[in-house]
């Protein structure tokens, strides 16, 4: 038990290095994973060589690195970069720009997928608008005629 | 404590990976125990290491990987690929030029 946490920890460790170099998502979690296996390699290599298993977990856990380094190696390669971080200027021109032009398109969309609830509600508006002219008509009614 | 690598040996680790997966497919504990038998420990890859330069090296479509179940734990394998061995010829070629620049200009500065 003590050990699950001590390898969730140094991975979070890690995973908040690769995160500080803006490496991508899917990256981050394929580096962990495959982290965690090396670790139970280690692990069992070292307690099957006679290690205690205390002492097999803690150099398992030691010979990973530091999370420093694995960002490091990491950065070092552009490719493995969020896209955002890839294409700056796409990230900072042409997507504020495509939001925009996409949020005029949003209560239709948005409509589209309540058209029920926003029929009702057309619905009750008309009819709530209908009983108000009636009611001012019957008071004009009401005036001409006193 | 293990003696460091220097900071020239930047691309090494490509390289080595490479060769060793041009023999066979391997995960990546194995890829780090091979590279420190075949280079009789001179070359130590940090362990943590190799799995972006794995990572980076599948993007570039010199790797190709797939998990496999192996005793009850998943693992992820990595082989080479057409492009891979192409790279893997390229970077031996640089390599063996630039080792032998730095030989003979070592050998000339140990005779002068």
């Amino acid at each position: 038990m003590r050990s699950d946490t001590a390898v969730e920890r140094k991975l979070e460790a890690v995973r908040k290095e690769l995160e500080r170099e803006c490496i991508a998502p899917e990256y981050i979690d394929r580096t962990l994973d495959e982290l965690r296996m090396h670790f139970e390699d280690v692990r069992d290599e070292l307690t099957g060589a006679g290690r205690s298993p205390a002492a097999a977990e803690c150099d398992a856990l030691a010979r990973l690195g530091h999370g420093r380094s694995v960002a490091r190696a990491a950065s070092a390669y552009p490719t493995l970069k969020a896209w955002w971080k890839r294409y700056p200027y796409v990230a900072a021109f042409a997507y504020p720009l495509a939001c925009l032009a996409v949020l005029p398109a949003v209560p239709v969309l948005a409509g589209m997928q309540h058209a029920l609830l926003l029929g009702r509600w057309l619905l009750s508006a008309a009819a709530g608008g209908l009983v108000t002219a009636v009611l001012f008509l019957f008071l004009q009614f009401s005036l001409t005629l006193s | 404590m293990a003696k460091t690598n220097p900071p020239f040996m930047s691309g090494v680790p490509e390289l080595l990976l490479l060769r060793l997966l041009d023999d066979r497919e391997m995960y990546g504990y194995e890829l780090v125990r091979s590279v420190r038998e075949v280079t009789d420990e001179a070359v130590s890859l940090g362990e943590g290491v190799i799995y972006p330069v794995l990572h980076a090296l599948e993007r570039d479509g010199a790797l190709r990987s797939r998990r496999k179940a192996v005793g009850g734990r998943t693992r992820v394998y990595y082989s080479l690929t057409t492009r891979g061995r192409r790279r893997l010829k390229d970077l031996s070629a640089d390599w063996v030029r630039i080792q032998g620049g730095v030989a003979a200009a070592l050998g000339a500065s140990i005779r002068a």
